[in-house]
């Protein structure tokens, strides 16, 4: 379809092309389907299961004409579920609330701003981008040992506002952003901070929803500070708490997959509102680049 | 725009300039920092200064609660002769071999495909990226789920075309495949959106000119499209590298790093000896070495890619 869309040639429509053309497109979507049946085979046979009342080897996805909710409810009801949902909900909220405010304004000063040491800072920042996660997860955690911050929102939220990449993709991101509209609102006497937040913050929209995305997926998602830092059902998020559900031998599937599914539910939702940013967000930050 | 307008043209406050020139000078070299400093302060304190104290952190030894002491280069003595360690890196190191050209592969492919003229574009979107709403915890579960030697759906699969049933997650070769197949599984929808964002801001005039010389739609791919997403390849690279090496979820959901320690990774053996043998000093040491392995495969790559980008 492309090749007819060149305006000053005129291009025969040869039927050997267009033949060519039939058997690619039915390629296309051959391949496709493939796909995505690999990629959502596995979530339906997930929620067949957690759908069913008790556990069987054989999962018959006929369950779908007669469900019950029997293992959702005792997921949250009969088990610490619900307080590993809020847990995530309180801190994969504030830290993405935290990095778009903090990110944004750095990346404000970095795209527009001169001022001494910027590219040093700006690289130190990127460069850390480097940098392991246990490599400053031991020293946080005999830092939240000592100030006791062990099992707390506070050490679950606050190192995540270290991380950089945030910094980076707002830069790129203003940067494509027209200065004369700056121009345009400092002639009307508008302060620095004024403009960062009614001219910079409307236009970084796009850029601000896939930032907020990333951040959240990420943080909604963390394992690893979490098993080390929430220490009990008070602060522990999902995923830690939903790695002790299948247990070594005698797992209750009917519960690990239910729990499975409501963990993706929030995220599912985030998504299918989001998605439409994906793409221009991250075409927005590409741009810039030469 | 319509927002942006209405923003320019409401009444305008008095303005600045009348302020004091000094007072005004004091505002332009301090403002900018205003901008960085809340980013600054957190990030010298939950990044700098811990990167700081895990290089010194590796010169001690000894339990947290008994307290740290100063042991030299022991640490580093230590690690050169642990079998366990350089297993786990050479089980990180294959398992990043195997997914990086494995996942930016069927990621460029997807992008390749949803950027052809289809219709329902959105629809096969959300379907291919469907698995990226499991975080890696939820998809080690699932793929727990799926590949159950008893009766797991894999196995049934499997056994329809007569093959008996497969232990994966007990059978050492087997294990870090797996992983990668989870990795592949969960994470390619993410490069795909990534190179598909590429894709398209190509524009479009240079297909039409490579189709007047006569270019086959594999030609162009490889001619116009590829060289082009250069930069995005790059990126993608370098973060799979940075992120893969870090594996870390999979294997202890799964496996615990087992059998034997066929799926023991790095990250996997830093945490077990920081937080079950309460060696501190000694996982610290590790972490700065995967620091350093990171850091000279992330740079390389940069090296590599520039020189290739002039031709």
């Amino acid at each position: 379809m492309s090749v007819t869309t060149a305006p000053p040639v005129v291009i025969e429509r040869d039927p050997k092309i267009v033949r060519n053309e039939r058997l690619k497109n039915a390629a296309t979507y051959l391949l496709l389907i493939v796909a995505c049946t690999l990629t959502t085979g596995p979530i339906v046979f997930l929620v067949a299961t957690s759908l069913k009342e008790t556990y069987t080897r054989t999962v018959d996805l006929s369950v779908f004409l007669h469900p019950t909710f029997i293992n959702y409810h005792k997921i949250w009801y009969e088990h610490p579920f619900k307080d590993w949902m809020r847990n995530s909900l309180i801190v994969a909220t504030a830290v993405t609330i935290g990095i778009l405010f903090l990110d944004s304004l750095a990346g404000y000063a970095f795209a527009r701003k001169q001022f001494r040491g910027k590219d040093t800072i700006f690289f130190l920042i990127l460069a850390t981008l480097m940098v392991p996660l246990p490599v400053t997860l031991l020293p946080i955690f005999l830092l939240a040992n000592d100030i006791g911050w062990i099992d707390t929102y506070r050490a679950l939220i606050f190192p995540a506002l270290a991380y950089p990449v945030g910094v980076f993709m707002m830069r790129q991101f203003i940067q494509t952003i027209p200065g004369e509209l700056e121009d345009a609102a400092r002639i009307d006497g508008m302060s620095d901070f004024g403009i960062y937040f009614r001219v910079i913050l409307p236009l970084c929209i796009p850029g601000l929803a896939v930032l907020g995305l990333y951040t959240f997926t990420t943080s909604w998602g963390a394992f690893l500070w979490p098993l080390i830092v929430a220490t009990s059902d008070a602060t522990r998020t999902v995923p830690p708490g939903l790695a002790t559900i299948p247990g070594q031998y005698n797992t209750d599937w009917g519960l690990a997959t239910a729990a499975t599914v409501a963990s993706m539910l929030p995220m599912l939702f985030i998504f299918l509102i989001f998605q439409r940013y994906l793409r221009q967000g991250f075409a927005g930050g590409r741009s810039t680049k030469g | 725009m319509a927002q942006l307008t209405g923003v320019i043209t409401q009444p305008t406050p008095a303005p600045e300039t009348l302020a004091a020139p000094r007072s005004v000078r004091i505002k332009k070299t301090l403002g900018p920092y205003a901008f960085i400093l809340p980013k600054v302060l957190i990030f010298a304190v939950f990044m700098l200064y811990p990167l700081a104290r895990a290089v010194t952190l590796t010169f001690q030894g000894g339990a947290i609660l008994q307290g740290l002491h100063w042991v030299g280069f022991r640490n580093y003595g230590k690690i050169v002769h642990d079998e366990l360690f350089w297993t786990s890196l050479k089980n990180t190191v294959y398992y990043t071999v195997l997914v990086i050209p494995t996942v930016l592969i069927v990621g460029i492919g997807l992008a390749a495909l949803l950027n052809r003229p289809i219709r329902f574009r959105p629809l096969w979107i959300v379907l291919l990226i469907v698995p990226n709403v499991a975080s890696t915890v939820a998809a080690s579960v699932i793929w727990s789920y799926l590949l159950q030697t008893d009766g797991g759906v894999i196995n049934r699969i499997i056994g329809v075309f007569g093959f008996g049933p497969i232990n994966f997650l007990g059978t050492p070769s087997y294990v870090i495949p797996v992983f990668v197949a989870l990795e592949v599984w969960r994470g390619a929808g993410f490069y795909m959106i990534l190179f598909l964002a590429a894709m398209q801001s190509i524009p479009k005039h240079l297909y039409d000119a490579a189709a007047i010389d006569g270019a086959t739609g594999a030609q162009a791919f490889r001619l116009v499209t590829l060289p082009l997403m250069r930069p995005t390849i790059l990126f993608a690279t370098v973060m799979a590298t940075i992120w893969n090496l870090q594996l870390f979820d999979s294997p202890y959901v799964m496996t615990k790093g087992g059998p034997g320690h066929a799926s023991t990774t790095v990250v996997m053996y830093i945490y077990q000896q920081a937080f079950r043998y309460d060696s501190m000093g000694l996982a610290a040491t590790m972490s700065l070495i995967l620091l350093l392995i990171i850091m000279t495969l992330a740079l390389l790559q940069l090296v590599v890619f520039r020189k290739e980008v002039q031709f």
